[in-house]
């Protein structure tokens, strides 16, 4: 479980997040929805200790993460996985060798099983025959793709998700919507999304929150959220009822 | 003009050395702390030698060649009437080993590594490639700094050894075909006043420029904002300022080894 407490984060003296407060409970899909630069990537990035918040606390698995150490915290993130929206896929290394880095540098196992479970983990993406391509050889939705396979490799008991179908097509961001679905609930992995793309929260979501103006303005099930009243929430609702 | 413009300048300026210096020492601590991993990450090291080492070797010939030739011509000149031609091998020798080869293939290293090594550092930043590899639970000083600032501190040595020989070589070409030095003459000159210490502290100067270009260009490379023109401006103040360290450190070293 995920516990963020009164989470401050500010830039230049300007707010960014202002006393955001979640819990993300196992085996869920938490959707963080608002607008561009509200700070969804920021939360995401403090959630994994990418990023020091000002003030407040993140406990992972009752552990607080926010006065960890370096070793410590590298420890706790041999738990998780990130998509990140670029994908962020190590442009100097073959798609095996971006798949496989974690698996050599934190267990022992041997070349030929990694090899393997690379294999394995681009087929559980829909992906084949590109372990030796290199990233610039790659579209955008196989980048993506590949980069899930990279989250998922460590078998991690948390994947994020930083605007996994921004800059895809319709289509593509539909597929990597239930390609996320499929490979976490069957693998029973708990995420969090932050995305502006309103489809995903609503299809994919168990739990959305909108963040905006540094604060969590709804907490709650994708039913609740599209009855929502509050007037932000009406505008990101509209802007799918208006297409 | 505002009151006491002058002395913001200052204080400004004094603050950015301060700010730079520190955050070289910092990044110099923190890869000094994962020494131990340096067998493990062999492979990274051997790579960024080739890199830094191997595929300088071009660049340094021709840099190495042509100055041991002017170097030898200009001599020659300043000799004129003045000092015998026969002790040209001892002067141009000397120069090679204490000055020439050290600044020099410092420099062609602090323009063509130091800078590469910010901009695919910056790159990485920028495109999220540091985080990536956080997240993955990987230190990026450990996997991207510390591999080049070994591979740095090793490499610019062995240039410089092979700068010291073609240097000589270019010297002694000039001096055989156009001064018309005959080869027993030049070496015996060369051979007569030869010091270990004047190659020693060439190497020494060469320990502490690789060491440096590499910690320089890796911290402004972790350091870039502000996508390609981030990266771009990264680039320039690497060399920038690896040059600057090299010319600065070498009168440093010159007061200190002589």
């Amino acid at each position: 479980m995920i516990r963020v407490q009164n989470l401050h984060k500010s830039y230049d003296f300007n707010p960014v997040l202002s006393g955001v407060s979640l819990d993300i409970f196992p085996d869920e899909i938490f959707v963080v929805i608002g607008k561009s630069g509200v700070g969804k990537s920021v939360l995401l990035k403090t959630i994994i200790g990418l990023i020091k918040p000002d003030r407040g606390s993140i406990f992972v698995d009752n552990k607080e993460i926010t006065r960890m150490n370096r070793k410590e915290l590298f420890e706790i993130r041999k738990k998780f996985g990130m998509l990140f929206q670029s994908a962020a896929l190590f442009d100097s290394m073959t798609v095996e060798e971006n798949l496989s880095l974690a698996l050599k540098e934190h267990t022992g196992l041997p070349s030929d099983e990694i090899r393997k479970r690379a294999a394995g983990k681009l087929e559980l993406v829909g992906l084949e025959d590109i372990l030796d391509k290199y990233p610039a050889e790659l579209s955008g939705g196989m980048k993506k793709r590949v980069g899930l396979a990279r989250a998922l490799m460590m078998e991690p008991e948390y994947i994020l998700f930083d605007e996994p179908t921004t800059g895809l097509d319709p289509v593509m961001a539909r597929s990597i919507d239930k390609l996320i679905y499929e490979t976490t609930k069957k693998a029973r992995i708990t995420s969090v999304i932050v995305t502006h793309d309103m489809i995903t929260a609503v299809t994919i979501g168990t739990r959305i929150a909108m963040l905006e103006q540094g604060k969590i303005i709804f907490d709650g099930t994708p039913e609740k959220f599209l009855k929502c009243r509050e007037k932000a929430v009406q505008e990101f609702i509209n802007s799918i009822k208006n297409i | 003009m505002r009151p006491f413009t002058g002395l913001r300048i200052i204080g400004r300026s004094l603050f950015s050395l301060f700010a730079e210096t520190g955050a070289y020492t910092s990044l110099l601590v923190n890869i000094l702390s994962f020494i131990k991993y340096i067998f493990k990450d062999r492979h990274l090291l051997f790579e960024q030698m080739y890199r830094i080492g191997v595929s300088s070797l071009p660049l340094v010939t021709v840099v190495s060649l042509f100055t041991g030739a002017v170097s030898s011509w200009q001599a020659a000149y300043q000799f004129r009437g003045v000092i015998s031609l026969d002790f040209l091998g001892t002067a141009v020798s000397a120069a090679i080993f204490i000055e020439l080869s050290p600044v020099l293939t410092g420099l062609v290293v602090a323009g063509r590594v130091g800078a590469s090594i910010a901009a695919e550092i910056g790159t990485m930043v920028i495109t999220e490639q540091v985080d990536a590899l956080e997240t993955l639970a990987i230190d990026p000083v450990r996997y991207i700094a510390a591999p080049r600032f070994h591979a740095g501190w090793i490499m610019l040595p062995v240039l410089v050894i092979f700068s010291n020989f073609l240097a000589h070589l270019g010297a002694f070409v000039v001096a055989g075909a156009l001064l018309d030095i005959s080869a027993s003459t030049f070496f015996s000159s060369v051979q007569k006043y030869f010091d270990l210490h004047n190659v020693f502290s060439g190497l020494i100067k060469a320990f502490i420029f690789g060491a440096g270009t590499a910690l320089i260009g890796s911290s402004i490379g972790f350091r870039a904002t502000g996508g390609a023109k981030g990266v771009g401006q990264a680039t320039i103040k690497a060399f920038v300022s690896s040059s600057a360290f090299i010319l600065i450190s070498d009168y440093i070293l010159a007061i200190i080894l002589f």
